[in-house]
């Protein structure tokens, strides 16, 4: 082509720079293609395969005879892809109307585009969901997802506790049994598009639902000790109350509890002291009560005989401190059934410095106190016992009549049980069953002998029957039970309060076959009362709602 | 002139890897639309393109059998109607993504700087072809820059960068196989280089913007795609994995998971590679550079056949052209060049980028036949004088 000079040259040039360019592309799709390809391959499956958690469903907590206590719900999630959502102000404004949330709120939520996956809305009902739904905006997503609810309201709420947003049990049974509830999760392997649509399952791993527990607590007994302690609160003015009902021989709960009540719905809004199961968390000085206790020491290790006369003077000075009864006397001989029937705190210390600080002391931790009763339920005290080694002068002058000792209600109820049944340890508990399986008591120990139990029942009786408690009789019915008035210690640890006190009663019937103990305790009823006063009459309609609903025999 | 000497002297070889590759591209631009719920049928984007491939095909046998000789003759009329039909998009163009780069006419949207690109190859080359060489370069060269530098900044405008890029580029690979001196190639280089670096950095830093901000980060993101992967950086992070992940044999065809749920962006057009590098892998590719090397290969031999100046040239500006186009295009998609917006020639989807590509090749095969002609011709005397 020399007509045209020679451009072959240049041509050459063109040759060359295209060469450099091809063998650029080559090497770098190469490059892609085969060095990169494994990196990249797990790049887009990460894009376009997405593994969906699938929550297990609830188990649904049911009352002893099978009525719903706490059930699954199943509700709509709304959740977002961020990155996908082009507009986030304006989806935010769009969603805020229907979600009833703050568009400010919902667009610093999508607004984080570096999130691949956030929250809108939990939980919302379907036709909310419906709603966001039919505006069809691409990064959103909807996923069904379970709500705790609980049908009854307020009924057992803080014995059952709750469930947060993501269904795990964060308190009361919810917690204890969330092992059994919970279930195992599946998940789903779907292949999505760019929109987050889902296109195509791959595959399915279907979970287990969570097994359903039944607790041992009876709907109705619970309900009308509920009614009855929420009335008292009010006639007494009174800070809180709380009940427990047990079967003695085989620990189950049938009732438990805390007035006031709280809405179980709510529970994330509640303050820590609503929610507590207070019964079962909470200690108090236990007043009178305990004298049974002192009564059981001083017949096991003869330190008193049945009958046996005892001579009370009028005050008893133990170190520092001078003991009285709580009414007026002249020095009386009484035997351990009249100090229990006028619940003589000199006749206590009295029979307790007959058995010795250390026997007492053992006894103490024997029937139970100081340690926990291995109740099914998370979050029990022990109580405070305190150890031998620093009881001091006067300490034998406290705790022979509950004070100076902390217990839980459950620890009283649990020795009330072993005297009411014969003896014999018993371990409280909540569950009856769980999915299949039927839980069984476990035969406990012997703590008590049956002549000391049957003693003690009799004198107990007597406190009923005579004029320790007639508030407690039951008509058509023999029972058994002792109250206890005891002075809150202050605050401040300086002593104890002459305006805030604890009344209690605890009784147990019929006396000569005990298929309940019950125990009422209110807490600072105003204007103060005694056990006798406040607590007596509560038990009193407790026992006699329990008994005829449980058709047991006079 | 005989039909059956048009046909003997026509480059087969050409006309069946230019068929062979727009076969290859509706094949793909199937695969990529197919699915597409929002189109009225399945093969929406496929017929289109066929209509174009068509009446492309026809120009192409027209153009092929006219001799391209006499456009020389027509050279300002055709200059005249690039201008014309450039500015026609700033009074009666459509808009799209920002820019205005197309003229409705009802039943197909025409994009003049394609028809710009073809017609100013003519016209340059019809212009350098009349130049004597060896005298007044500079004149040239400035003449040369001035007559391209008018469409290639109202195509700027528009703004559709890429095809002003592509018209540069002709350009200045057209002035240098015209041979330009290399020390005016040099300072044009430059010139190209220190422009470019005045519209993507230095003019915007004080607040002048030739380019909307969305542009400069397309153009500039293929040096740090990770820094804004869900904005600029999405199209080519996206093109990446989906050719990576077609490895050597790639996914099969309508198998591309990234292609087809749409992870891939604007996949028949732009980035119609990457579904062809996801679904049909490595081997794909190469078949696509075959084809692409037959008609590199077709291009240099015609210009080397070519009887004058002007058919060289012309020759050469077809050449750099679909060469500039096929390596910025698929060096975008696999991370080596800057996101500009040019289409692959005869795979994208694009009615006006067939019509014209094809017309382009038509000028090559009708510079074919009559190189071949004289060739012939030249041989005859040659043995009668013997």
């Amino acid at each position: 082509m020399t007509v045209i000079g020679n451009p072959d040259r240049r041509i050459r040039w063109i040759l060359l720079s295209f060469s450099i360019f091809f063998c650029a592309i080559v090497v770098r799709a190469v490059f892609l293609q085969a060095v990169n390809a494994d990196e990249l391959s797990a790049l887009a499956d990460a894009q376009h395969v997405q593994q969906i958690e699938l929550p297990a469903r609830r188990g649904t907590i049911y009352d002893r005879f099978g009525n719903e206590l706490a059930v699954g719900q199943e509700t709509k999630t709304i959740y977002a892809t961020p990155y996908l959502i082009d507009d986030p102000l304006a989806v935010s404004q769009t969603l805020a109307p229907i979600l009833q949330m703050d568009s400010n709120d919902l667009l610093a939520t999508l607004s984080d585009k570096d999130a691949g996956f956030v929250y809108v809305a939990r939980k919302v009902e379907p036709e909310v969901a419906a709603a966001v739904e039919n505006e069809n905006i691409p990064g959103l997503g909807i996923m069904t997802e379970e709500k705790r609810v609980y049908p009854q309201g307020s009924l057992a709420a803080q014995v059952l506790g709750y469930a947060g947003t993501d269904n795990q049990g964060l308190a009361g049974m919810e917690l204890e049994m969330n092992d059994d509830l919970s279930g195992t999760g599946g998940r789903e392997r779907v292949i999505t598009d760019a929109g987050g649509k889902h296109i195509e399952m791959l595959s399915l791993e279907e979970g287990t639902r969570g097994a359903d527990v039944w607790l041992t607590i009876d709907q109705s007994l619970q309900f009308e000790t509920e009614k009855i302690l929420t009335k008292t609160v009010k006639e007494w003015n009174a800070k809180s109350a709380m009940a427990i009902i047990m079967d003695p021989n085989t620990g189950e709960i049938y009732a438990m509890v805390n007035v006031p009540t709280a809405d179980a719905n709510e529970f994330n809004h509640l303050s820590d002291e609503a929610r507590r199961n207070r019964a079962v968390t909470d200690t108090y000085e236990p007043g009178s009560v305990f004298k049974a206790f002192t009564a059981t020491a001083g017949l096991e290790d003869g330190a008193i005989q049945p009958g046996q006369i005892l001579h009370l003077p009028v005050t008893l000075e133990l170190g520092e401190r001078t003991i009285h009864d709580s009414y007026d006397r002249g020095p009386v001989d009484w035997d351990l059934e009249t100090i229990l029937e006028n619940s003589s705190n000199i006749g206590a210390v009295t029979v307790a410095m007959r058995d010795g600080a250390e026997n007492l002391e053992a006894w103490i931790h024997k029937l139970g106190f100081g340690s926990t009763t291995g109740i099914d339920f998370p979050g029990e005290a022990e109580g405070i016992v305190l150890p031998l080694d620093q009881w001091s002068g006067s300490t034998i002058g406290n705790v022979p009549i509950g004070q100076g000792i902390s217990v839980t209600a459950i620890q009283m109820v649990a020795g009330y049980a072993t005297i009411a049944n014969g003896g014999i340890a018993v371990t409280p508990r909540l569950v009856c069953r769980v999915g299949d399986q039927t839980l069984q008591s476990q035969p406990g120990e012997r703590l008590i002998s049956e002549r000391t139990t049957s003693l003690l029942r009799k004198y107990l009786t007597t406190v009923v029957e005579g004029k320790g408690a007639p508030l407690a009789q039951v008509e058509g019915y023999t029972v058994a039970g002792k109250t206890g008035t005891a002075q809150k210690p202050l605050p401040d640890g300086s002593g104890y309060s002459n305006e805030n006190y604890i009344g209690s009663f605890i009784g147990f019937a019929p006396v000569s076959d005990p298929k309940v103990v019950i125990l009422v305790m209110v807490d600072e009823p105003h204007p103060r009362g005694t056990g006798a006063a406040v607590a007596a009459p509560a038990f009193q309609k407790i026992a006699q709602f329990t008994l005829q609903k449980m058709s047991i025999a006079p | 002139m005989e039909l059956r000497t048009y046909l003997r002297h026509f480059d087969y070889a050409l006309l069946a890897a230019v068929a062979g590759l727009v076969i290859y591209g509706m094949v793909i631009i199937y695969s990529a639309t197919h699915a597409d719920p929002d189109l009225p049928s399945s093969f929406y984007y496929v017929k289109l393109q066929t209509v174009a491939a068509a009446l492309g095909a026809l120009l192409m046998a027209v153009i092929a059998f006219t001799d391209y000789r006499g456009l020389r003759r027509y050279r300002t009329h055709i200059y005249v109607s690039v201008l014309a039909i450039v500015m026609l998009v700033y009074i009666v163009g459509s808009a799209a993504q920002g820019s205005q780069r197309w003229i409705n006419l009802g039943v197909f949207n025409l994009q003049p700087s394609e028809m710009a690109k073809i017609g100013m190859v003519v016209v340059l080359a019809a212009y350098l072809a009349e130049r004597p060489r060896g005298e007044m370069e500079i004149r040239t060269t400035l003449t040369t820059l001035g007559y391209v530098s008018l469409p290639a900044v109202l195509v700027f405008m528009e703004p559709d960068f890429g095809s002003a890029l592509v018209l540069v580029a002709v350009t200045i690979s057209m002035l240098f196989l015209y041979g330009i001196r290399w020390t005016h190639f040099v300072v044009l280089a430059a010139a190209v280089s220190g422009s470019l670096f005045l519209v993507l950095r230095a003019l915007p830093a004080v607040g002048v913007h030739l380019l909307k901000q969305y542009q400069i980060d397309r153009l500039l993101v293929f040096l740090h795609p990770d820094h804004d992967p869900g904005g600029a950086g999405y199209n080519l992070i996206q093109s990446k994995i989906a050719i990576g992940s077609g490895t050597m044999t790639g996914k099969g065809l309508y198998q591309g998971t990234q292609a087809q749920l749409n992870f891939l962006p604007e996949h028949h057009t732009d980035f119609i590679f990457s579904v062809l590098g996801e679904e049909l892998g490595f081997i794909g590719a190469a078949i696509l550079f075959a084809l692409f090397m037959i008609v590199v290969w077709r291009g240099i031999r015609i210009m080397l056949i070519a009887d004058n100046m002007f058919g060289s040239l012309i020759a050469g500006g077809v050449l750099s052209m679909l060469l500039f186009q096929f390596f910025v295009n698929i060096g975008m998609t696999i991370g080596i060049m800057p996101i500009t917006g040019i289409t692959l020639p005869f795979i994208s989807y694009g009615g006006s980028s067939m019509v014209s590509n094809l017309l382009a090749i038509g000028l090559l095969e009708s510079i074919h036949v009559r190189g071949k002609m004289m060739g012939d011709r030249r041989y005859r005397r040659a043995q009668v004088t013997i």
